[in-house]
């Protein structure tokens, strides 16, 4: 699944590790998300969208339209 | 205080590294060890009854506790746990197809301990999860 994490990360200049503490995870949680070797959970992904306020589906993209 | 973002999984890795290292450790002292012969219990009945009734309570604690434990685990390092288990427990298996029984390579090179078994399941379980770890929980 493609996402914009680490795009939105930048965009708010937070590294890894302060955005890992601000979703309660782990910095390679983080980086494992960011580099698509894993899905993050659904609450986790309403976590991370309510973190950016956006919607789930601008974050991610399962390519499936 | 919780740990900081970086320790959380340092602590896992170093706790699974110490695993292999131990588990192959192990392995090499229990090639070493004869295997005492067990002979069968004097209540086989009450043997069984208690083995089976023990299974089914420790399996059903344990989901309780690992329930409990995935709640307050992040999320990544659980997954990276399950999807591990899922690789020790069929290598473990298929070792002692190979090792357990007195054909295959249990009949050539003698058959195993149940202590090289564990060790065959602590250490299947590190790969697996170091696997993960660098290829990723879709992997």
């Amino acid at each position: 699944m493609n996402n914009r994490l680490k795009v939105l990360r930048a965009e708010r200049d937070w590294s890894q590790a302060e955005l890992a503490v601000r979703l309660d995870v782990s910095r390679q949680a983080v980086n494992a998300i960011e580099t698509g070797k894993h899905d993050p959970s659904l609450p986790l992904a309403f976590r991370i969208a309510r973190l950016f306020d956006m919607p789930i589906e601008e974050i991610f993209d399962d390519g499936c339209d | 205080m919780p740990s900081s973002p970086n320790l959380r999984m340092f602590k896992t890795d170093i706790f699974f590294g110490m695993m292999i290292a131990g588990s192959v450790v192990m392995l090499a002292v229990e090639s070493y060890s004869a295997i005492p012969a067990v002979s069968a219990p004097d209540r086989p009945l009450l043997v069984a009854a208690i083995s089976i009734s023990a299974m089914f309570a420790l399996s059903l604690l344990i989901t309780i506790l690992a329930g409990w434990d995935r709640h307050r685990s992040d999320e990544y390092a659980f997954r990276l746990l399950g999807n591990a288990a899922v690789v020790a427990i069929p290598t473990t298996l298929l070792f002692h197809i190979l090792f357990g029984q007195g054909f295959l390579l249990g009949g050539v090179f003698g058959r195993i301990s149940a202590d090289a078994l564990y060790a065959v399941l602590l250490g299947s379980w590190a790969t697996g999860y170091f696997s993960y770890r660098v290829r990723g929980t879709l992997a």
